[in-house]
């Protein structure tokens, strides 16, 4: 009969090969190694999480890392029942393994549901503004503070005095009443949100803007796309899965990308997977994050798909992109030139977006209706100046090379021209053209006795304006309009970009470039194709990177230079994000291709994009942000308040002292909360996070956060410590005294509890390992 | 707004016309004189209010000087004495080295385009003339460098200086607000001038460098600071010693009296404050723990009395003194000075050493006083010529004002005080260890370090063109990913080689290749030499050092070795001290005891001693510093770089106390561990506070 012991279970289990593996000392220490190695690369090593597109909270809460320290609690269990003698003198070492399973499992509750993010709190003020609406200044809506200025020719002194104010349901101010003084004069008004706003000198007014309420918080981890149709009021929040977070990722569509310092942004990998030259490992199984990431957008009548990530840019250029209705043909050109790009769209109709001068070389954009007019443009020039002479007494039509400095007369008549200047960069001063940006030239003009100067735009020949001997412009009125004049120059080469219609509403796109001798050669071009320009003072390379025969002006994002980035600003706050959206159903044949930028909260500083489909009259809106929680109460900021260093020039410490009606009561509370004081608000934690620095203390913004698990660490660590200090210090002295116990009674081996392990091992073989 | 000052300054000292540079900063004999002449005993405790403190004159003239030459006064002057022959004579140093340059890579690139011999002077000294930085090359490159992340510490640096060399005047905030508050704003002495002028209706327009009027300040007030100021400026030019003391004396008795009540700190502060700096911080400490720490390697050898009562005397002086130092910082800022690294370090160090006196006290084991020797001589030599800023009282932020982070940071640093302690025993205990047992071995160890050092100097003029901080320095531009990946397949092929159990020369030489990959792969040029020169003067150390014990292989057993009695045998004495029980059993157990002497048991016990005290703070200072986080920011946890090394630094030490039940040598398996543990710890102090960026930045 076999008898049941403990020492018979624990031999019993310890035959089973892998429970004494997960059991053994070595086991645990190695994995002990394992989880420092990966805490170790994860934490020292930004670089190397960056690779992977993973936050410190994603590295943390990897299935391989829940994998370690799951297995880690398995061997520490195992190893506390089946290695360790449960005797009083091992007290020590049993409860810090179950302080610490207590502690670990606490710490994977509070990981596997742990929320955190912010809310942007802005205090009710009263606003003192110009016509134009400038705003000169802000009072907070509190009772005794004061805004005023001297302004003598506004009648002396301008104040206005918070004296009285009515707080609401939620918000501590609903209804401020103000005393205004204007010179000798005092009066006192009362003002509320729906006010227009109350003048006071000058143009000055004051409006009285009440606190921005806030039901809702703003996840600092998951990225979210939010949709909504015309002027709908509600949002439809998707989730964006698996987008990288800190490099650049985007494919050919979303391209090309520039540095600020004009260089091109290269992309990383866009799909998970190791280049290792002749071998690629797919690492999708570790790498969260893909490339293009698709967006669900269900009952929509659009598909769409992110296939661009930038994580840091400084700012934006408006580029064309596809979206009008009408015809309206534009490109977007890349020219190159000294290592430098700058990139730029150009549009066909528009008189001052139809040419540039930003490389060595002009270059050009026009539209022509038919392709056959494309005939024309092969033709080279006369020289590398041209003037077109058409006369109609007599009737003549010449193109003839001219040289500065040198007249022509032009055969068959008694006209002589000279070619005076050339203005590379000359500008039209004519209504619609203001902007406009031509070669010009300046040409005399002889006929018998009358000499006059006739000024003549390249690409505006119709502005071509006359001047008299004395010097005076005649106006629109030429003074001969018997000579017609038409100038093209090469000196700087040039390019010209010709559009043709194309099938099915595309369009096709020919390069003509110009040398600087005249002659011209022209050919089709392709998009993202790279040309090399010749003939100008310096080398120049030109990218078609996108052509719109019904183009909109969109925004085009700028990256920041990695060395010039902050390094401790919020998670892809300072990113944006391409859309590759394809219409379907009622929108069907709609597609399009927009950079949206990140918009931290979705009522506060937000950057949306919205886009008119063709052949829909509705609208649709888009904002790219942070997933929203709910609060589970209104939250509205009475005041943000701070305490500065001695001297005033920086605060120390602040404190925001907040109003709030949790969902479904009509009780309105106070909180406030502070450096080194939180505040809980139903299952939430609020803590002070980002505050007004500008000396305004306008507005707060709060973090928020839950803690679910804490209760099971907190016991946990008091075990861990309780039985460290038993293990480390209670142990010697009961084992001192067992010794004396010992060596009083006879036979026994008075060194003997010295020569003993402190924590006895259950198995001999474990002092070899196993 | 500075960029003007400068380019004002060019254009004045353009007409002077451009004298050569002296080789060092020469301050004029007759201001020397001057300085000698007048006592500064009633000036030096005037206050101004500088970056959030209020501060004595004399502690803002050494922070000023310090921020600009490198040491808190002018070559020849005194601190006061470099203040006012800064603010009223600077024009006469204007082609003086004075302003340095302390990043290396910035040094290199603002001399770029000087000619050789200035530039040899400004590399090989660090300081440039003040007409040198104002060139437009060099402003270009700051205000081309500002931006740049990389280089904020640098550039910081560089305007900090800047900030005494041009500016001075405009930050001497020596006149109270008359109705402000402990908090309010503090002025110029050129501010009362203007609020003199100001009352006065012939005065229309204020000159704006004068700054706005003292609000509350009466006439009387600024004309009584205007006066003594400016006969101040004009008897420091004339050097006339007796006017100087005059209107020195008047203002320091005139300014406090203009403060409200209890705004202006008190005398005895004021004074305390400057006793603290005029005493150097305490910090030459380190020359008396120098000297216990050799006395105390001296005792373990020879085992003679009087050495070893010479070191207790040295280190009680020692640490008498560090703790009459660190009082006195804690009465003048008035709170417990461990908020920041100066404070940190010092403070650990004391707490450490304390800890290693008293156990000594009880164990009598000699190895204790060497550690808290080295421990003292290492937290003071750092404390006075590495960490930055060199201990300047500085103010905390409200945050950090509480108490839960006060017992966490206290416990955290006191823990990693004796980390360090057990480092040291744990060097102590190799060096014993292979003497005795393994010295060809430990040489070769050594040797092979030393080449790992001579590998990485070698290294730099392969890699780098110059030091110099521009965006891409390396001659190899895939010097990075290169070393890098070298370092992946090295660290394989060590693994591999460890589980395969091949021979230790292998095994050493593919480890020493690893850690020279890994340090060139960090691509930083000071990094590299400094771990160059460490590795090189280390290997040689301790090579050395082991050559001696092959040396006496086979000779009589010397005294150090023989048996030791400190801890009084297994079963005497008293004192929960006397019986570590970190895991695996007691030192000596019955697995090493027959294999090493009593010398190395009794070390590994003392070793003991001190790695259960940390790993019990360790534990407790990490989960209060939670406490503390989640009450300050919502939450205990949140993979901060700092909280995980601090937890790995305590896995570190879970591993050391598991490993001893698996080894069979715990003694020399502790050793290493304790050492790559308190490498953890360095790393996680030093390397996360000031190089990753995480929530204990500001640390």
């Amino acid at each position: 009969m076999i008898r049941f012991t403990m020492n018979n279970v624990r031999k019993s289990l310890l035959s089973n090969p892998v429970i004494r593996l997960l059991s053994s000392v070595t086991f645990g220490v190695s994995l002990l190694a394992v989880i420092l190695v990966y805490a170790s690369i994860g934490s020292a090593l930004p670089q190397a999480r960056g690779v992977i597109e993973m936050t410190e909270m994603e590295y943390f809460h990897h299935w391989v890392f829940a994998v370690l320290i799951v297995l880690f609690c398995v061997a520490l269990t195992l190893a506390t029942l089946l290695r360790v003698r449960w005797r009083v003198d091992n007290a020590g070492v049993l409860i810090v393994h179950t302080g610490l399973l207590m502690l670990t499992g606490g710490a994977l509750a509070y990981f596997a549901g742990k929320i955190e993010g912010d809310v942007f709190l802005a205090s009710p003020h009263l606003k003192i503004s110009m016509p134009d609406d400038q705003v000169v200044d802000k009072v907070l809506a509190l009772p005794g503070e004061r805004w005023s200025t001297s302004a003598p020719a506004l009648g002396g002194t301008v104040s206005v005095a918070v004296t009285d104010v009515a707080a609401g349901p939620v918000q501590p101010a609903e209804r401020v009443a103000a005393r205004i003084q204007v010179g000798d004069t005092t009066r006192t008004v009362t003002l509320t949100p729906d006010d227009p706003p109350e003048p006071l000198a000058g143009g000055l007014a004051v409006a009285f803007e009440p606190a921005t309420t806030q039901t809702h918080f703003y996840d600092d981890h998951q990225p979210t796309l939010y949709i909504k149709r015309g002027d709908e009021r509600d949002w439809r929040a998707i989730d964006i899965e698996r987008l990288p977070a800190f490099r650049e990722r985007f494919l050919p569509d979303a391209g090309p990308i520039l540095n600020a310092d004009g260089t091109r942004v290269r992309s990383h990998r866009t799909t998970p997977v190791l280049d290792l030259g002749p071998v690629a490992l797919p690492t999708g199984w570790f790498e969260g994050w893909r490339m293009p990431v698709p967006v669900e957008t269900g009952e929509l009548p659009f598909d769409i798909t992110i296939n661009g990530y930038l994580p840091y840019i400084r700012g934006s250029i408006r580029l064309a992109a596809d979206g009008a209705v009408r015809l309206n043909p534009a490109v977007n050109i890349l020219p190159e030139s000294a290592g430098r790009v700058a990139p730029q769209a150009l549009f066909a109709f528009d008189p001052d977006r139809a040419y540039t001068l930003a490389g060595p070389i002009p270059v050009e954009f026009r539209w022509l209706e038919d392709p056959a007019f494309l005939e024309a443009w092969r033709a080279p020039l006369a020289g590398t100046h041209e003037l077109a002479v058409t006369t109609t007494e007599p009737a003549t039509e010449r193109r003839l090379a001219v040289a500065i400095g040198r007249p022509v007369t032009i055969p068959g008549t008694d006209y002589v021209v000279e070619l005076l200047e050339v203005i590379p960069e000359g500008e039209v001063d004519a209504a619609g053209f203001r902007e406009a940006i031509t070669p010009l030239a300046r040409v005399r003009v002889t006929r018998g006795d009358q000499t006059f100067t006739r000024v003549l735009p390249q690409r505006f020949p119709n502005l071509a304006r006359d001047t008299n001997a004395a010097g005076e412009s005649t106006g629109q009125e030429l003074l001969d309009p018997n000579i017609e004049l038409r100038f093209r120059t090469a000196a700087l080469g040039s390019v010209v970009l010709l559009a043709t219609p194309g099938p099915d509403g595309s369009a096709d796109l020919h390069l003509a470039q110009y040398r600087t001798d005249g002659s011209v050669t022209v050919r089709a071009v392709t998009l993202n194709e790279r040309i090399a320009i010749r003939g100008g003072s310096r080398p120049m390379y030109l990218t078609i990177t996108g052509l719109f025969p019904r183009a909109v002006e969109g925004m085009h994002p700028i990256v920041e230079p990695v060395n010039r980035r902050r390094p401790n600003v919020a998670l892809r706050s300072m990113s944006a994000i391409h859309l590759d959206i394809v219409g379907r159903g009622p929108l069907s044949g709609w597609k399009t291709q927009r950079w949206l930028l990140f918009s931290p909260y979705l009522n506060v500083d937000t950057r949306p994009l919205t886009l008119q489909p063709p052949n829909s009259d509705t609208s649709w809106t888009f904002q790219y942000g942070r997933q929203r929680h709910d609060l589970g109460a209104t939250l509205a900021l009475r005041q943000l308040d701070t305490t500065m260093f001695p001297g005033e020039m920086q605060p120390t410490a602040w404190r925001s002292e907040f109003r709030y009606r949790p969902h479904g009561s009509d009780e309105t509370r106070e909180g406030e909360v502070y450096t080194n004081e939180t505040y809980r608000v139903g299952a939430w934690t609020l803590f002070q996070s980002g505050a007004d620095n500008e000396r305004r203390w306008e507005w707060s913004i709060l973090g928020v956060g839950n803690r679910r698990g804490i209760n099971p660490m907190i016991i946990g660590s008091i075990l861990v410590t309780i039985g460290l200090l038993y293990a480390f210090y209670l142990k010697p002295i009961i084992r001192r005294r067992q010794g004396a116990a010992r060596q009083r009674a006879p036979h026994t081996n008075a060194n003997a509890p010295a020569a003993t392990p402190a924590v006895e091992l259950a198995s001999p073989k474990e002092q070899i390992g196993v | 707004m500075s960029k003007r000052l400068l380019s004002l300054l060019l254009l004045i000292t353009s007409a002077a016309g451009m004298a050569a540079p002296a080789a060092g900063f020469t301050p004029d004999p007759a201001a020397v004189q001057l300085d000698q002449e007048v006592d500064y005993t009633l000036a030096r405790l005037m206050v101004a209010l500088d970056r959030n403190r209020h501060k004595t004159l004399d502690s803002f003239a050494r922070e000023a000087f310090y921020a600009l030459y490198g040491e808190d006064h002018l070559p020849g002057l005194s601190p006061l004495g470099s203040l006012f022959e800064w603010l009223f004579n600077r024009e006469a140093y204007l082609d003086q080295p004075v302003l340095k340059i302390r990043p290396l890579g910035l040094r290199y690139e603002f001399t770029a385009h000087m000619p050789a011999e200035a530039r040899q002077r400004v590399l090989d000294t660090k300081l440039m003339t003040l007409r040198e930085y104002a060139d437009p090359v060099v402003q270009d490159l700051i205000q081309q460098y500002e931006p740049r992340f990389d280089l904020v510490s640098a550039i910081r640096k560089v305007r900090e200086a800047e900030r005494t060399g041009f500016h001075l005047n405009r930050v001497l905030n020596i006149v109270p607000a008359p109705q402000g508050n402990e908090r309010s704003a503090w002025h110029t002495p050129a501010a009362a001038v203007a609020t003199l002028m100001a009352t006065d209706p012939t005065h229309a327009n204020l000159p704006a460098e004068l700054g706005e009027p003292i609000p509350g300040l009466q006439p009387q007030q600024a004309q009584f600071i205007a006066r003594h100021w400016a006969g101040l400026r004009s008897a420091w030019l004339s050097r006339d010693a007796e006017a100087v003391q005059t209107h020195l004396d008047k203002l320091a008795a005139g300014l406090p009296e203009i403060a409200p009540a209890g705004v202006y700190p008190s005398v005895a502060q004021r004074a305390a404050e400057a006793k603290y700096y005029a005493m150097g911080k305490f910090t030459w400490g380190w020359v008396i723990y120098f000297a216990a720490t050799l006395f105390a390697v001296g005792g373990l050898i020879t085992r003679w009395r009087w050495v070893q009562v010479v070191t207790m005397v040295l280190l009680l002086a020692a640490v008498g003194l560090h703790a009459y130092g660190l009082g006195l910082r804690w009465y003048i800022l008035g709170r417990i000075p461990v908020a920041n690294m100066f404070e940190a370090v010092v403070a650990s160090a004391w707490m450490g050493i304390v800890a290693a006196l008293i156990f000594e006290l009880f164990l009598k084991t000699r190895v204790f006083p060497i550690a808290a020797g080295a421990a003292g001589f290492c937290a003071l030599i750092a404390g006075q010529f590495v960490i930055p800023g060199g201990g300047t009282l500085t103010a905390i932020v409200a945050i950090l004002d509480d108490i839960m982070l006060r017992i966490h940071t206290t416990l955290i640093i006191f823990s990693y005080a004796l980390i360090f302690l057990a480092a040291v025993i744990a060097i102590v205990y190799l060096a014993v260890y292979y003497l005795r047992n393994a010295p060809s071995r430990a040489a070769e160890m050594g040797f092979t370090g030393a080449a790992g050092g001579l590998v990485l100097l070698a290294m730099l003029p392969v890699v780098f063109t110059s030091p110099a901080a521009s965006a891409s320095y390396t001659k190899v531009a895939l010097a990075g990913p290169l070393f890098g990946g070298a370092g992946v397949l090295l660290a394989i092929g060590t693994i591999v080689a460890l589980l395969r159990r091949t021979s230790g020369a292998i095994i050493g030489l593919l480890t020493i290749l690893l850690l020279v990959s890994s340090i060139l792969a960090v691509g930083n040029y000071e990094f590299i030499r400094l771990c160059g020169f460490v590795g090189l003067i280390g290997g040689l150390v301790w090579g050395g050092l082991m050559l001696l014990g092959v040396r006496r292989q086979g000779a009589a057993t010397p005294p150090w070795e023989q048996e030791q009695d400190g801890f009084g045998g297994p079963g005497g004495g008293g004192g929960l001290l006397q019986r570590p029980v970190l895991a695996g059993g007691l030192p000596g157990d019955r697995l090493d005891r027959a294999d090493n002497s009593p010398l190395i048991q009794q070390i590994d016990w003392a070793h003991l001693i001190l790695l259960n005290m940390a790993f019990v703070l360790l534990f407790v200072g990490t989960i209060l510093g939670a406490v503390w986080a989640d009450y300050s920011w919502g939450r205990p946890w949140g993979w901060d770089p700092k909280e995980t090394f601090a937890l790995n630094t305590w896995i570190i030490y879970a591993i050391l106390i598991h490993v001893r039940f698996i080894v069979r040598n715990k003694g020399l398996w502790t050793a290493w561990l304790s050492i790559i543990g308190c490498l953890m710890m360095l790393f996680n102090w030093i390397f996360v506070n000031f190089f990753i960026v995480g929530l204990h930045s500001y640390a």
